[in-house]
């Protein structure tokens, strides 16, 4: 593996981030872009992609080197407090709360220029890794 | 009430808070009644909240899902396994 992007469980064109890098073992960081193309109701960007986002790199860091594929399973607590422009660059860093079995607890949040704009609390489902084996920290865009 | 109706109760209490089951008071949920297969109806998800909430309250870490399964069939159980960890991890004192 390469980059980390790699290891997110969708690729260009369901990929949502457009870099990854791994901060700890239970922490990633990613970036948003939002164009144009992303309005596709020709309003606005969709406000939940922040949320696919943030669970495609969670994805990455738990399901990175597995074969196995991951799945979001539950969204709580999703608030959204400002939706996502175009032309925005928005920093996203997702932490690992708790895994049990198979079943992963994540905190994301998003962030333009500092400020928080969405977060959520979600879950990933899917085979248990071996987490210590996953790659060095990567960026790639 | 005895200890161990304080510990069902409190453990109860833990669950409709964690789980968010608002419409449930610690009345409605039996000792012996089943959290996931029926009963309750819990799932996989609430499994994780209620090892996140052994560690936080009681400082019981959960590691080994098969043990899980059967420590967490009903609030009986599960007050066993409570008073069970925090009896190794607080031995009484000798006189």
């Amino acid at each position: 593996m390469t980059s980390w992007l790699q290891s997110l469980p969708h690729q260009i064109p369901f990929r949502a981030a457009s870099s990854a890098r791994r901060i700890d073992q239970n922490t990633i960081e990613g970036t948003y872009l939002c164009s144009a193309g992303d309005a596709l109701s020709g309003v606005q960007p969709m406000p939940m992609m922040l949320i696919e986002a943030m669970a495609q790199l969670g994805g990455g860091l738990v399901f990175g080197e597995s074969a196995a594929p991951g799945f979001l399973s539950a969204i709580d607590e999703a608030r959204i407090q400002s939706p996502p422009e175009v032309g925005d660059a928005l920093l996203l860093r997702v932490h690992l709360e708790a895994q049990f079995g198979g079943i992963f607890r994540f905190q994301g949040e998003a962030r333009r220029q500092g400020l928080e704009i969405a977060s959520a609390k979600f879950y990933l489902a899917g085979a248990p890794t071996q987490r210590e084996a996953a790659p060095s920290s990567d960026e790639a865009c | 009430m005895s200890n161990e109706s304080t510990l069902r109760r409190k453990l109860k209490e833990l669950l409709i808070e964690r789980l968010k089951f608002e419409d449930l008071t610690p009345d409605d949920i039996g000792d012996d009644e089943p959290l996931f297969q029926g009963g309750l109806g819990l799932d996989s998800i609430d499994a994780l909240e209620i090892v996140v909430m052994l560690e936080s309250e009681f400082g019981i870490k959960v590691k080994n899902e098969n043990s899980a399964r059967d420590s967490f069939r009903t609030i009986a159980t599960l007050a066993d396994l409570v008073a069970q960890k925090t009896a190794v991890e607080q031995p009484q004192e000798q006189h």
